[in-house]
């Protein structure tokens, strides 16, 4: 590559992480739960990236690389705090009772309560699907854990959140009809 | 026989993660199983607060010392949001359900996937305008005094809320329209209808204009759309956005 399209590659892909910047950082403030920590996140994920851009083939997949990079920002963070702990069955809020998002009146709040109680591991899956409409297949490979597992965490926040929020009752019994395949 | 769905294939099916073949079987179930209709909309509605709580999270990143004020602007994005959720309920009414045609076949739909709304003897709708077409606000009144007459004559209680914000303020508008005198004569006429206008919607008007904006004599105010949504959810009215 001669020296100018290097360049002009090279600043692409600069505007291109700077377009990521906001939903990068909303993903990080929906895990962390924190502005100042979601902002560092943010600011490490992108130096990573500027780092490790030779890595990335295909940048029509430069997103889902992006998040799979805050993701590891994120669990080595927290692996550098906790050394001992599971990081996907972290639960980063503990409050004390479901009548506590009820209590709340903003209903953003409400929610953000809700989420931040859920094990890490269902958080992202969701936020991933929710946030960013990434496909299942997608965010297996974002998260690095097999599809099935993908639906599971999901099904899972979801009923939790409905429980939390919406005064829902989960499907009961044994499931006659499983879900056989997905797109 | 209904057939079970489980949570999981709902997910799918809200996240168009599912094949053609499986995606179709949901949707045939759907007219014919308010439980499973219901448990949908439960799921979307989770789905739809997750990305209410961080719509737009990058502008609460003000200086500390205005952050307090940045926090202020929240209900403006929950009202966008929420507005977004009744778009999508009405749309899952609208092609799910029963394939309504009139706002009578519609609100019918609606009141059997809304389960608040399902134990209750009284219709409840709010009907919700952010669009300035001329030709919605012929419809939405048509169909409104439909809905009223039927009612009416079929003695069953209903009470309809019409709240506009946006370009919608133009129904409330005091001008030479063509649907003023129809809307001014159903509000007269039927005291189970009610006109409300979006202040802060009125505010912005006059920012833009620099005039404020003259309302109907039948309309009434609320100081924002999204706490009247929230309330008239809470409350269990159903919700279609016109």
């Amino acid at each position: 590559m001669n020296p100018l399209s290097s360049l002009v590659s090279q600043r692409k892909f600069k505007q291109q992480l700077e377009v990521m910047r906001p939903r990068l950082y909303r993903m990080a403030h929906a895990w962390c739960h924190n502005p100042d920590l979601a902002d560092d996140l943010v600011q490490e994920t992108m130096v990573k990236a500027l780092r490790n851009k030779q890595h990335l083939r295909d940048r029509g997949a430069m997103n889902s690389w992006l998040f799979s990079i805050l993701r590891n920002c994120w669990c080595d963070h927290y692996r550098r705090l906790r050394e001992v702990e599971d990081i996907e069955n972290l639960v980063l809020v503990d409050h004390k009772s479901p009548a506590h998002y009820v209590e709340q009146n903003n209903v953003v709040d409400r929610v953000r309560a809700a989420i931040a109680s859920l094990p890490a591991g269902q958080c992202q899956v969701m936020t991933l699907v929710d946030l960013e409409g990434m496909t299942y297949n997608d965010v297996a490979a974002v998260m690095d854990i097999p599809i099935g597992t993908v639906m599971s965490r999901l099904c899972r926040a979801r009923r939790q959140l409905a429980e939390l929020l919406l005064e829902f009752k989960p499907e009961t019994g044994t499931s006659r009809n499983r879900l056989r395949r997905v797109k | 026989m209904k057939e079970h769905f489980s949570d999981e294939h709902l997910n799918a099916y809200l996240d168009n993660q599912l094949d053609r073949e499986e995606r179709i079987r949901i949707m045939e179930a759907l007219p014919h199983d308010a439980e499973l209709a219901s448990r949908l909309c439960k799921l979307q509605k989770v789905q739809e607060m997750v990305q209410l709580a961080y719509h737009n999270v990058e502008a609460e990143k003000e200086p500390d010392n205005t952050r307090d004020v940045a926090r202020n602007f929240w209900p403006a994005v929950a009202a966008s949001m929420l507005l977004v959720t009744g778009l999508v309920t009405g749309w899952l009414a609208n092609n799910h359900l029963a394939q309504p045609t009139t706002l009578v076949d519609l609100s019918k739909s609606i009141q059997a996937g809304n389960q608040l709304a399902a134990n209750q003897q009284e219709w409840r709708l709010m009907l919700h305008v952010s669009s300035g077409d001329n030709k919605r606000f012929a419809i939405l009144l048509d169909e409104t005094e439909q809905l009223l007459k039927t009612s009416a004559r079929e003695n069953r209680a209903v009470q309809i809320e019409i709240l506009t914000n946006g370009a919608g303020l133009k129904l409330l508008e005091q001008k030479d329209r063509p649907h003023i005198q129809k809307l001014q004569k159903l509000a007269r006429q039927y005291n189970n209808l009610s006109l409300i206008a979006c202040q802060t919607a009125m505010k912005r008007y006059k920012a833009e204009k620099g005039v404020d904006i003259q309302l109907i004599p039948e309309a009434g105010t609320v100081p924002s759309a999204m706490h009247e949504v929230i309330k008239r959810q809470e409350e269990g009215w159903s919700y279609i956005n016109i």
